[in-house]
């Protein structure tokens, strides 16, 4: 596998989707090539850090507040009919 | 109908407020997009064919509405200051590392990605979504929704080089 094939197949490298042989290439790839190696390991890392450091947080007192605000808008808005005529979730 | 709602709130009001902050750029805006998806999917949620497809049709809604604040405020400044977390919207990776603090970096170069980019980006690796979810927030194919999440994933390896 050439460098360029493995950034084209990257992402579904990372995910786990790449055939059994072609992956087997990659790795083997990855293995020879510090470029694509350090390439690999910058994406895992973005990767990794992303649940944790790219998440803005709802702050805890916002929330129930929200949620009040959410029902009474609900509430006075009027619920849809259900009147059984199908719509409803399956 | 308030029980469907009351739980779905549980399960994605977290990220629905992610997404929708990392799209409009400030906490106020967040929670009114936040409020006006969730209203909107109360009135509708009947709509929703699938209950397997509740989160990702949430946030799908959530995203819509968040480009109509945008759109609305096209063009107006963002005023900074008024988000969570201590970070300032739209700040450099570059002014930012000096600070050598790798969160507030890494959220910068984050609000750096075209929104395009950052959205896909908050949903997949961030929120963890499935890409098949991902495409459908976003009502895009698969193939498209991988090819943002390897871009934005690109862009902020290349700006995090050496710092993570």
């Amino acid at each position: 596998m050439r460098c360029d094939e493995l950034e084209a197949q990257l992402t579904d490298f990372l995910e786990g989707l790449l055939p059994a042989a072609v992956e087997a290439a990659a790795i083997e790839h990855v293995a020879t090539c510090e470029r694509c190696e350090a390439v690999l390991a910058g994406t895992r890392a973005v990767i990794a850090m992303a649940p944790q450091a790219g998440r803005l947080r709802l702050p805890e007192e916002d929330r129930e507040e929200l949620l009040q605000r959410i029902l009474s808008a609900v509430a006075a808005a009027g619920e849809p009919r259900s009147d059984g005529s199908g719509e409803r979730d399956r | 109908m308030h029980e469907w709602l009351v739980e779905q709130f549980a399960h994605t009001v977290h990220a629905s407020y992610n997404l929708a902050a990392r799209v409009v750029g400030n906490h106020h805006d967040a929670l009114d997009v936040v409020q006006s998806a969730f209203v909107q999917a109360a009135l509708h949620h009947h709509q929703l064919r699938d209950s397997r497809q509740s989160r990702s049709w949430l946030l799908g809604i959530v995203y819509r509405e968040a480009l109509m604040v945008l759109r609305r405020r096209r063009d107006v400044p963002t005023a900074p200051g008024d988000l969570p977390d201590g970070a300032q919207p739209f700040a450099d990776p570059a002014d930012v590392l000096v600070q050598r603090d790798l969160a507030a970096l890494i959220d910068a170069a984050v609000r750096s990605l075209p929104e395009s980019l950052r959205v896909a980006f908050v949903l997949r690796d961030v929120e963890e979504l499935p890409m098949r979810e991902v495409a459908q927030a976003l009502d895009i194919g698969e193939s498209a929704a991988k090819m943002r999440v390897a871009r934005a994933r690109e862009s902020l390896r290349v700006a995090l080089q050496g710092r993570v």
